[in-house]
């Protein structure tokens, strides 16, 4: 009878045990199609929010980990983000309303490539600025953790009226222009 | 029973179908993934050999409305565009290559790597993004290259700066 006991008694630990180590390593035993079938979900999601033409930066940043770490590599500079707060901050429609344009961008995606917990997107955003028309071409290049995007990198190529006029004299002021406008 | 045999049957058949398909999908994105290891490791040898990688018809395009932006369509003037870009750096204080993500999905591949390299104008470090898409014959149909412009004009200012210097002494 002792002996039944501690039979059962083992075997209920030993599988408690088996179970919190299946639960506590469940995500790193996720299989490479399963990343990317994960992400690619994600992606989706987060595209349809942006292609929707009607959104708020409270909206976008949900997608985002709090330790987001954001670079875009602008004509102006490279800029860094190391928390999705930081990303706000600088972002948040009243900033940009002050500071650029009339916040109401849209985007049209071009290509959209899902590898595992990495992705890259090709897009173009559209806004209307105070200085007229704005479209933009995006490539982006995301890392996600979990359900949410924890690292991407931005590279931009201003293609508006206002960004190119702008980036256009730059480059002529410093002999560098070779564009046929 | 008949009804349970023939459900069985069709679903046999549907995953027949679809098994191969996901299955070739799958072996598709790790040739690509093979294939734009070896182009990178040309890219940052900056072996000439790396235009055995394109196909005849490649379309080169360079997101940037400034200097060396564009669309370049052929297999010379990619190589041009190479040439140029390459002319702009010291290649014998070496180059040096950083990959730093790779995304493989089908036949296309995106790359993200850091170069620092000495330019003629000083010393320079940029971030690229390549977008690669692959035919059937293992040959790139087309490169979009994207890089900051930041860093070169960086060293465009410096040069001015200096030059504006040496006018007013």
């Amino acid at each position: 009878m002792i002996r039944k006991t501690h039979f059962l008694i083992s075997t209920v630990l030993l599988t408690t045990v088996a179970l919190a180590w299946t639960a506590a390593f469940s995500d790193d035993r996720k299989s490479h199609a399963e990343l990317t079938a994960e992400t690619r979900q994600l992606m989706e999601r987060f595209l349809r929010l942006h292609e929707s033409g009607d959104f708020s930066l409270k909206e976008v940043v949900k997608f985002y980990h709090k330790d987001l770490n954001a670079t875009y590599y602008r004509p102006t500079g490279i800029f860094t983000f190391t928390s999705v707060q930081q990303y706000y901050e600088a972002y948040k429609p009243e900033r940009l309303t002050n500071y650029d344009f009339d916040y109401a961008p849209w985007s049209e995606p071009l290509l959209v490539l899902v590898d595992g917990e990495n992705a890259v997107v090709r897009y173009i955003g559209h806004a209307r600025t105070k200085e007229g028309e704005y479209h933009n071409h995006y490539i982006h290049m995301y890392r996600v953790r979990g359900d949410k995007i924890v690292e991407y990198h931005a590279m931009t190529n201003p293609h508006s009226d206002a960004h190119y006029a702008r980036n256009k004299q730059l480059l002529e002021d410093l002999g560098l222009y070779k564009g046929g406008q | 029973m008949m009804k349970v045999l023939i459900s069985v049957c069709w679903l046999a058949c549907l995953l027949s179908l679809y098994a191969p398909a996901v299955q070739s999908q799958v072996d598709l994105t790790e040739r690509t993934r093979t294939l734009t290891h070896q182009y990178y490791e040309h890219l940052s040898e900056i072996n000439p050999a790396i235009s055995e990688f394109w196909a005849d018809k490649i379309l080169l395009f360079v997101n940037n409305d400034g200097p060396w932006g564009g669309d370049f369509k052929s297999r010379q003037s990619v190589t041009q565009y190479y040439r140029e870009m390459a002319a702009m750096f010291d290649l014998e204080e070496g180059v040096e290559f950083e990959l730093l993500q790779t995304v493989v999905d089908g036949a296309m591949a995106a790359i993200r790597f850091r170069v620092k390299a000495q330019h003629v104008r000083g010393s320079y470090e940029n971030h690229y993004m390549h977008v690669l898409t692959w035919n059937d014959d293992g040959k790139i149909t087309r490169i979009e290259n994207f890089y900051g412009w930041e860093p070169f004009l960086a060293l465009q200012r410096q040069a001015v700066q200096q030059r504006e210097k040496g006018c007013s002494n």
